[in-house]
């Protein structure tokens, strides 16, 4: 994620090794377009749950 | 805008650091401005009691200069920081782009296009800025960068240590 006077001048979409490069004032469409693996709430919740305690360990 | 009462990421902790060092070092010139601007305050209040008619224009105005010299002290403390420290401007910028990248995604959980988000994961050779949980995309890793200038090197540069980061989250083990 980029900010700062830079991100006016990021294409709209930069790929280098796998890693994306996206303007911060595009994250939000960013991430309503993502459209790959679907995620359950309960998969979630204990996903976050875990990394949560992993975190705090 | 910068948040600081969030739970301190790395920048955000190297910049209270600096600034913590920064005030041991400066403590005698930190008191001395402090001191000057009391007196200071002090002078000009007396000053304009004693010299200025008394009416509403004497109290607007004394409350204007108050207020300025309240706010110039941080001010003059803040900018000797910055020009003093080398990393200090770069820690302010990584936090600023940590800030902002958590607000969109405080957003976006908002508006249910994420389930959640972890910040400031530490992990092997670094610190992961956010882990997304998204609704439709996995597990996703952010690292924030605030930048004023990019080049295809400086993409081809952090493309590497933010790839390797992110294969080190801990979400690749857990889900």
């Amino acid at each position: 994620m980029i900010w700062g006077a830079v991100r006016h001048e990021m294409p709209e979409s930069a790929v280098r090794e796998d890693v994306e490069f996206v303007p911060g004032e595009k994250l939000a469409a960013w991430l309503s377009a993502r459209n790959g693996l679907p995620v359950d709430k309960s998969v979630a919740n204990d996903l976050l749950e875990r990394l949560a305690a992993f975190k705090d360990r | 805008m910068l948040n600081m009462s969030r739970p301190a990421s790395f920048p955000r902790q190297q910049l209270a650091g600096e600034f913590r060092a920064f005030l041991r070092r400066r403590r005698r010139h930190v008191l001395s401005l402090v001191a000057i601007e009391v007196g200071l305050t002090a002078l000009v209040t007396v000053v304009l009691l004693v010299f200025w008619h008394r009416g509403p224009a004497l109290w607007y105005v004394l409350g204007g200069l108050h207020m300025l010299l309240v706010f110039a002290v941080p001010a003059a403390i803040a900018i000797a920081f910055f020009a003093n420290s080398r990393t200090a401007i770069w820690n302010l910028r990584g936090a600023m782009g940590e800030s902002n990248t958590s607000e969109v995604l405080k957003a976006a959980k908002k508006h249910r296009v994420v389930w959640g988000y972890v910040e400031s994961v530490a992990v092997s050779g670094g610190d992961i800025d956010h882990l997304v949980v998204t609704r439709a995309g996995g597990v996703l890793a952010i690292d924030s960068k605030w930048r004023n200038g990019v080049t295809a090197d400086f993409l081809a540069k952090l493309a590497p240590d933010t790839g390797t980061l992110a294969h080190h989250s801990p979400s690749r083990r857990l889900w």
